[in-house]
């Protein structure tokens, strides 16, 4: 098995470690729930041990908006956690500052390697299937639910839609808790919680027709670290002896040619390109000069490349 | 001097910014306010609302 295979498992494996719920049914609230997980995984998993950036960003916007009477319902069971905005305003910075420092380091390094949502998407596409391609203008979905549904909604309304419409909150939060309960009862199923279920089915139906749909076209995080991809100091490179055979695009889990922008936004630096490539073309590290002169060398015009076998 | 701010890669710049409001977060109680909201189990996120 690849090692990305391995460090996914591992990834999904740190996120959701607390097996234990399963003999206790109880929810785990150790101070590691303070840290954020820099994968998608949603902290309302029962075997979640970290936190979820994205919940944790709309819930201090909630706390610090004009409208925070309205997140007070509907969000907190159990122990109540409202404390008002007076430590929000850190919460916000705290989180804001952790993605923004992973996604300067490694750009969507993460989602590639580390990410469980991520992870199951890779694992549905190997379902054979008729497979779809994702029309391009897609992908700018993803940036609108960042800062339309996980960022403006929440500051404006109180309440973080991104989290109620997520279907990884389905899948990883409400099926666990809903087949092997807490302790503590569960408010009633509502029309809510079937409407999470069915975006949740259209998502992994999807999933298995299309690469990696959900990070393409609404992760809110992968937006996120999307937006700092092209300046991360993690770096891809293409070099002059890439004939564009498009090996590349065929293993690459978010469908794109990596000569066109070894920098893309899209890329998750899975790095099966680079392992892929006929003629060694693709590479990759961090690049930690302090200045910015050494830029990617661009590729020669298409038409003057000497082709060397491989589809066009 | 702002001849090599010039120069000087904005992936360090950024960095800097981000681990400024990172330290800034976290020294404002970020860190406990993210753990009194992670200890909760989120209605939103699993649809029971």
């Amino acid at each position: 098995m690849r090692v990305r295979r391995w460090t996914q498992i591992a990834g999904t494996l740190v996120a959701n470690p607390l097996f234990a719920y399963f003999s206790t049914r109880t929810i785990y609230q150790g101070r590691a729930k303070g840290i954020c997980f820099p994968g998608f995984n949603c902290y309302a998993c029962p075997l979640a041990l970290m936190s979820c950036p994205i919940g944790s960003l709309q819930q201090s916007l909630t706390l610090i908006g004009p409208n925070k009477s309205a997140s007070a319902a509907g969000s907190a069971f159990g122990q109540v956690a409202r404390q008002g905005a007076t430590n929000s305003i850190g919460a916000l910075l705290y989180v804001l500052g952790f993605i923004g420092i992973i996604g300067v380091v490694s750009g969507r390094l993460v989602c590639g390697w580390i990410c469980p949502f991520g992870f199951l998407q890779d694992l549905l596409y190997k379902i054979p299937a008729p497979k779809l391609k994702l029309p391009r203008f897609m992908r700018y979905g993803k940036y609108v639910m960042l800062a339309v549904l996980a960022m403006l909604i929440p500051y404006l309304t109180g309440v973080h839609w991104y989290s109620r419409l997520c279907p990884a909150g389905s899948l990883e939060g409400a099926l666990p808790l809903e087949a092997i309960p807490p302790r503590a009862s569960l408010p009633p199923i509502g029309w809510f919680f079937w409407l999470k279920i069915g975006i949740l089915v259209f998502f992994l139906a999807w999933m298995i027709v299309t690469k990696r749909p959900f990070c393409r076209t609404a992760c809110a995080l992968g937006a996120a670290y999307a937006i700092l991809t092209p300046v991360s100091l993690y770096r891809m490179h293409v070099d002059s002896t890439c004939d564009r055979c498009e090996k590349c695009r065929d293993v690459c889990p978010v469908d794109i040619s990596i000569y066109e922008n070894a920098n893309s936004p899209e890329c998750v630096r899975c790095l099966d390109c680079k392992k892929e490539c006929p003629v060694g073309a693709v590479s990759s590290g961090f690049r930690l000069g302090l200045t910015g002169d050494e830029e990617d060398e661009p590729l020669p015009e298409k038409g003057n490349v000497e082709k060397k076998g491989g589809k066009h | 001097m702002a001849g090599y701010f010039k120069k000087v890669r904005i992936s360090y710049l950024l960095l800097f910014f981000f681990v400024a409001i990172f330290a800034l977060g976290l020294f404002w109680g970020g860190f406990s306010k993210v753990l009194a909201n992670g200890i909760v189990i989120c209605l939103d996120c699993i649809g029971l609302i």
